[in-house]
């Protein structure tokens, strides 16, 4: 059932319409029989095993920590026992083929890839709940002592998609707790669930075949289109995720569930450092809190940092800083996916833009004084937009490529001279060959530049066009909502693709 | 009661959407799915022996239906395929091409069960295979208005209880129409052909004077086509799609992952029991490879992750030689002796090549 269907949409108004009828004891019940439901629709029924396996080792260890008689060794022990099977689960179904691959290129052998069929979400609920038993094993968070309760939390079926990996102090005890029908937040999310359909069906999906043109055709796409290929890709790439996002925590809002943001205006960003923490901020937010912290805080590195620093002063420290930043962006680099691209491509490019611009802060302050440069002035704050955004981009070669050496061909014809006779015949055949195609290309930069004013207006007021829309009168809301649905059915593209970060 | 309200909104959004959706579905419907006046006429002028010109976009399937359910006599052959049979101009001296573009598994049977339905089998049936129709079973079909036939020829030819109920239901032409009246890609559609609502509301037929190709398709009376100018393309436009269409991965008919023959094994079990049945039926049949794009087949060739396609021509010799059955045509067109320049478009050869590569014959 994709979440861009009508098909979902009815799914979702049905058991909205169930679950605010019957008394808040049994609504999560209802929660975890359509999750459920959801998942064995959208999955193979077999599947639900590694899923099973996840939810009962981490409510067996959870089950001993509680246990005082059981020692600190062995707690520890348990914990990364547990830790390692979930882990272990999600390596075989989503990496065997990169270890396969990787043996094959340096051994020279021929071995066969393998086929396995993972459970929808696993990269995302297996991070989750692991942030769960972490929690609990240091005391942030309540035991969920219902076994069910707990496969609620993992497998909430607006969070197996794309996410956001939400902590279970926040999440768990809002499916329990009594929440008052609040018809203004309903019909907000329903807002913001038409928002996500405009900005995925619309926007995401008429850009990507213009995408998939500049990154196949990569003999003719060169030079300055290198760069304008991995900028529609990043524009596509956020209003695929984020669409979803708007969908997904819509949907949420509907039964009364308020779930974490995963964007925050992140082309507003004026370094790749602030941009990390505006864009999939989950995901940022989780490989921070549980595997930098401990790397930082480890007695292995607590001595490594002494050491730096005996050797090289108080920038030594850094050192250490810089290390364990190198491990965790590999570590997401192999999160997004079971190639060495998105390891030695995109997360090696961020780690060096993010190390090279903190070693170099010093000088570029100097040099930003000599030159006068106020910091507050708009050209200044444009300026560092745009080269975040550019220095993305570059990232986004490698996320978007179809393997490495692909990804590293694209980069180097960019000092090839495009034919541009060519280059824009090809594209106006694809993207604006007639007047439809025009009419779709217009309404996608309006969407585009709405979008861009809410990021902008994001600091000021999040809610802005909430506000907006509910401050007008009856007549043009209703215009508004019309508008909007017949933009996606006129304009948006139907039936033919998933997100983006549903392969993962 | 604050639920009711918003279930109240949510349906004063959404059935003024489906109505206009629903009514220019309806008064535009670009693939004439409730609309048959004019295929109605259309058929009418092809049994009285006319030759009349395409619409383009008519439901050849209703229009097959149509013209065979009055044929006064059976024809001796029989043709059945995609687009790349209908427009050869046959020397056969009596047959009925009931080709369909895009034909699949399923309108195989669909265009043999029509026959079988009115009691017209013939002595010869030659069948078009191309290599798409094995990715899917014959309960998947392009053209559902010939539904009905399919599964008649499914329930003769396959065990009944192997029946896919949920296809079945799926494919009813009903629940399609319905379906498609709401439909939003439909609605796309409906909104890019819009300028056409003139030519449906008038439902004329024009009657060609001959079978000289001139600028527009033309229908024979025994179903074959003509092809018109309109859809020809230079030499150097078709070099210049077919190398775009390679590298932008479109032909996805043709560029098929390896190892296909035996991921569809189940619909190769279909294509074969249809065969039997007919050979049992003492019809003869003939298959037909119909030659591919050289710049597309080279791509295959040098290419083995999309390769899948060429593994049929090697099946179909093997079925075929085991069951005495005569292969003409060949997807290789090197062996049928066709360049670029035999091509109509990008993805057919000129008619008078289609039939050079329809009478090419392997021998061994």
């Amino acid at each position: 059932m994709d979440i861009t269907s009508v098909t979902y949409l009815f799914f979702v108004i049905l058991t909205m319409t169930i679950y605010w009828k019957i008394p808040y004891k049994f609504r999560w019940y209802l929660l975890l029989v359509i999750s459920l439901l959801f998942y064995f629709v959208n999955t193979k029924s077999y599947t639900f095993i590694y899923l099973f396996i996840s939810v009962m080792t981490v409510y067996i260890a959870t089950n001993y920590f509680e246990n005082e008689r059981v020692s600190k060794k062995t707690k520890k022990i348990i914990l990364i026992c547990t830790i390692s099977i979930n882990i272990g689960i999600l390596s075989v179904l989503k990496y065997s083929n990169l270890l396969i691959v990787t043996i094959n290129f340096i051994g020279k052998k021929q071995i066969s890839l393998v086929s396995f069929y993972s459970s929808m979400g696993i990269s995302f609920y297996t991070l989750q709940i692991i942030s769960y038993l972490l929690d609990y094993y240091w005391g942030a968070t309540e035991r969920e002592k219902n076994p069910c309760k707990l496969l609620l939390f993992t497998c909430y079926f607006p969070l197996m998609i794309s996410g956001p990996i939400s902590k279970h102090q926040l999440l768990g005890h809002q499916f329990y707790e009594e929440h008052e029908f609040d018809y203004g937040q309903i019909t907000s999310a329903l807002r913001r669930i038409g928002w996500g359909f405009a900005k995925k069906l619309v926007v995401a999906d008429n850009l990507a075949p213009i995408v998939i043109l500049m990154f196949e055709r990569t003999d003719v796409y060169t030079g300055v289109w290198v760069m304008v290929a991995a900028m529609l890709f990043s524009i596509e790439l956020y209003f695929d995720f984020s669409g979803c996002m708007d969908i997904v925590i819509g949907t949420a809002a509907c039964f009364g569930i308020e779930l974490q943001e995963n964007f925050n205006a992140p082309f507003f960003s004026n370094t790749i450092q602030e941009f990390w923490k505006r864009w999939h901020i989950t995901l940022g937010m989780w490989f921070k809190c549980y595997v930098m912290y401990p790397i930082l805080k480890s007695g292995m590195v607590l001595r490594l940092s002494e050491r730096c620093m005996r050797k090289w002063g108080k920038g030594g420290k850094k050192v250490t800083a810089y290390v364990s930043m190198f491990i965790v962006w590999n570590l997401i680099g192999l999160w997004h996916g079971n190639s060495w691209k998105f390891i030695i491509g995109e997360s090696w490019w961020f780690w060096s833009v993010i190390t090279l611009g903190q070693v170099f802060k010093p000088k570029l302050e100097r040099l930003k004084s000599i030159l006068r440069i106020k910091e507050s002035s708009i050209i200044w704050q444009l300026f560092q937009k745009i080269r975040t955004f550019i220095l993305f981009s570059v990232g986004m070669i490698f996320f978007n490529s179809s393997d490495l050496r692909a990804a590293l061909h694209m980069i180097r014809s960019i000092l090839i001279r495009p034919d541009m006779r060519k280059a824009v015949y090809i594209l106006n055949r694809d993207a604006t060959g007639n007047y439809y195609k025009k009419m779709t290309l217009l309404v996608v930069i309006l969407i585009i530049l709405i979008q861009i004013y809410i990021d902008f207006k994001i600091y000021s007021d999040k809610n802005i066009c909430q506000k907006f829309i509910v401050s007008k009168p009856k007549l043009i809301r209703w215009g508004i909502y019309f508008g909007l649905v017949f933009t996606i059915i006129v304009f948006g593209v139907f039936g033919q693709s998933t997100f983006i970060y549903y392969g993962f | 009661m604050k639920m009711e309200k918003v279930l109240k909104k949510i349906i004063y959004l959404i059935m003024p959407v489906l109505l206009i959706v629903s009514f220019v579905n309806y008064i535009i419907d670009p693939a004439n799915i409730y609309h048959n006046e004019l295929i109605e006429n259309m058929a009418e002028k092809l049994l009285e022996g006319n030759i009349v010109r395409s619409i383009g976009d008519e439901d050849e399937g209703v229009r097959h239906e149509l013209v065979v359910s009055e044929l006064k006599r059976t024809p001796e052959t029989l043709i059945v395929g995609s687009s790349h049979v209908i427009y050869i101009p046959f020397e056969y001296k009596d047959y009925y091409n009931v080709g369909e573009s895009g034909a699949k598994l399923g309108d195989i049977y669909a265009m043999i069960g029509l026959f079988d339905y009115y009691n017209l089998m013939p002595q010869k049936i030659v069948i078009g295979v191309d290599q798409w129709i094995f990715k899917e079973d014959a309960y998947s079909l392009r053209n559902i208005s010939l539904t009905n036939y399919a599964n008649y020829e499914i329930d003769k030819v396959l065990i009944p209880s192997a029946r896919n109920e949920i296809n079945y239901i799926k494919n009813n032409p009903i629940v399609k129409k319905v379906s498609e009246l709401i439909s939003f890609s439909y609605f796309q559609n409906s909104l890019k052909n819009f300028k056409n609502i003139d030519d449906k509301v008038d439902a004329t037929v024009i009657v060609e004077e001959n079978v000289e190709i001139g600028e527009f398709v033309k229908v024979m009376p025994n179903g074959s086509r003509i092809l018109g100018t309109s859809t020809k393309n230079t030499t150097e436009k078709i070099i210049e799609e077919s190398e775009w269409q390679v590298t932008s991965n479109k032909p996805v008919s043709w560029l098929i992952d390896t190892d296909y023959l035996n991921k569809v094994e189940d619909n190769i079990i279909q294509f074969e029991a249809l065969v039997d049945t007919l050979l049992e039926r003492g019809i003869t049949v003939e298959l037909y490879l119909p030659t591919w794009n050289p710049i597309i087949y080279d791509y295959c060739v040098k290419n083995k992750e999309v390769s899948g396609g060429l593994e049929v021509e090697k099946y179909i010799r093997s079925m075929a030689d085991k069951r005495g059955i005569l292969v003409r045509g060949s997807y290789n067109p090197k062996v049928t002796g066709m360049t670029v320049e035999a091509f109509w478009d990008w993805q057919h050869m000129k008619p008078e090549k289609m039939l050079e590569s329809f009478n090419y014959i392997e021998f061994d």
